[in-house]
């Protein structure tokens, strides 16, 4: 089984910069164009999977901030609020992934399923207080199924990743 | 200062970003702005989108169509298979309902018919190039005898040859060894059919001068002492002038369709021909009870309603009867009555007693029954 063990080799694999703009792009269209073919789509936010995992390449928090705000604004254009409310979540949410990934091996599936539930919490619950305090939009709480949408995320990130795993160059 | 900077310069950057995306957000809600943006990221995505979604519709709507055709086939050959399936069953139905109605047409045959009858079912053929012969389920053990006849309600089947104890071998009207005595319906043409192999059997030794219509329907004459008379046959087919006999065909009326049941004859009653006027050959016919003759009637039976046999006896008996004579009785050696000076047939009775005077027309007795043996009880 090969090992992507940042620690171990530290040959690891990033992604080249044209494929990872190309992924975000396709994440933000796939969320906008998935659910007219399969509507229980329209749930999942692969953006968020994909900002994540750019993110957790990442050795400085500044460059997973970014990432993760530009993939927010991008998806901004394609929602109804305004600018920069996804941009916000996602750049939190980047900024502090890479800072855990700078600490722990998070190519494990263990790791990756527990940062993505939690993360997508963490930005399930900037969001609602990003909108709530900028633009006045309450959300009703439905802890419950956000749980099971954290989870579904989680397991569904730990498959992504294993295939952007093959997308990845070693370095010599 | 520096150093704390330096420090947290990432996180710094972090608040910065985010305090500039708020003001972002509060510019464009208080301003309405922040299209530029979309127009470009709306316009450059959005031919890929359209291309995407004519691509799935296209895609779609193919699969639908093919999914749709092939339901369609699939529930074409379901109800194709259902169709014959359907059709499997109202033959086996069709051929129930035939073997059903055949099953009454006996029964109602069995229950009108004043000849002791046994009902058997053909369980084989012969082994013969063509049919000649079929075996019965019913043997000695269930009083059939050779030479029995078998019928059917439509007509003359053949006559038993060889029986063992639970089954009996019937030789088939059609084969070229069965005769049998019949007479016609119309004209009373006696004759003997013989089989020919085929459903057109041959009827032989009718004279020259005798008169048969094609069409005309054949009975059994009871001459044979096989079949009791007035049986169906069948009908004329043709009718060829010969010398001294007419080459007359005929064609059966019982063996024209598969049969599995028959009856065979115990023990046979004259039957009277129908009038040539009630005759309608091509019907199919059961024989009905003779009708009792009501007192003083005046009708008068078809000559061929009478053989010869029939006739002499009822002479002596009514010449018995005139003279006072039983049969059987007196001692050896008396006088026998004066058979040749008395009545003959069409004499005038104008010296007899009143009382034992008769119609000149020959009555028949109402019943006469036949024995195996061939002779009238």
């Amino acid at each position: 089984m090969p090992v992507y063990s940042r620690a171990a080799t530290n040959t690891l694999a990033d992604l080249n910069r044209w494929i990872a703009l190309g992924l975000i792009v396709f994440a933000v269209l796939f969320q906008v164009y998935s659910p007219q073919l399969v509507p229980v789509l329209s749930f999942l936010d692969l953006p968020l999977l994909v900002a994540i995992y750019l993110s957790m390449l990442k050795r400085s928090e500044v460059t997973g901030l970014f990432i993760g705000t530009g993939t927010g604004i991008l998806q901004d254009a394609f929602s109804s609020h305004p600018i920069g409310i996804y941009g916000i979540t996602k750049g939190i949410v980047c900024y502090f992934v890479t800072t855990i990934s700078l600490k722990i091996d998070v190519d494990s599936p263990v790791t990756r399923f527990l940062l993505v539930s939690f993360f997508w919490v963490v930005h399930h619950l900037f969001y609602i207080i990003v909108a709530g305090a900028l633009l006045g939009l309450v959300q009703p709480g439905q802890w419950s199924l956000d749980l099971k949408r954290a989870l579904i995320h989680g397991i569904i990130g730990v498959t992504f990743y294993r295939v952007l795993d093959i997308l990845r160059t070693v370095e010599t | 200062m520096q150093t704390w900077i330096t420090r947290h310069r990432n996180f710094l950057i972090l608040l910065l970003v985010v305090f500039l995306q708020i003001l972002m957000v509060g510019y464009q809600v208080k301003t309405g702005e922040g299209r530029l943006l979309r127009l470009w990221a709306v316009t450059l995505t959005g031919p890929a989108l359209e291309t995407a979604t004519a691509i799935h519709s296209s895609i779609s709507s193919t699969a639908r169509g093919f999914l749709q055709l092939r339901e369609q086939a699939e529930r074409a050959r379901k109800l194709e298979a259902e169709v014959h399936r359907l059709q499997v069953e109202n033959q086996h139905l069709r051929a129930r309902l035939m073997d059903i109605e055949q099953l009454v047409r006996f029964q109602q045959y069995l229950d009108q018919s004043p000849q002791k009858l046994l009902p058997a079912r053909i369980i084989g053929r012969g082994t013969e190039p063509e049919p000649e012969s079929v075996f019965i389920d019913r043997g000695a053990s269930d009083g059939v005898k050779p030479g029995m006849g078998v019928i059917v309600p439509q007509g003359i089947v053949g006559r038993v040859v060889r029986v063992f104890p639970t089954v009996s071998q019937v030789l088939l009207a059609t084969s070229p060894n069965f005769a049998s005595g019949v007479v016609t319906g119309k004209h009373q043409a006696f004759g003997v059919l013989k089989g020919s192999g085929a459903f057109l059997c041959e009827m032989r030794y009718v004279p020259g001068e005798q008169e048969v219509e094609p069409s005309e329907p054949v009975y059994t004459s009871g001459f044979d002492r096989v079949f009791p008379r007035g049986l169906p046959v069948g009908w004329v087919k043709t009718v060829e002038p010969g010398n001294p006999f007419l080459k007359v065909t005929v064609e059966l009326a019982a063996l024209r369709t598969p049969l599995e049941y028959v009856l065979v004859i115990l023990e046979g009653v004259h039957q009277a021909l129908p009038r040539p006027e009630e005759a309608r050959p091509f019907e199919l016919s059961f024989l009905v009870p003779p009708q009792e003759d009501s007192e003083g009637s005046e009708r008068e039976l078809s000559f061929g309603a009478l053989t010869d046999a029939d006739r002499l006896y009822s002479l002596y008996q009514e010449i018995g009867e005139l003279l006072g004579h039983t049969y059987g009785e007196g001692l050896p050696g008396s006088k026998p009555p004066e058979f040749n000076s008395l009545l003959a047939p069409g004499a005038q009775r104008q010296d007899l007693p009143a009382a034992q005077a008769g119609s000149n027309k020959l009555t028949p007795e109402p019943r006469q029954e036949m024995n195996q043996a061939g002779s009238i009880e």
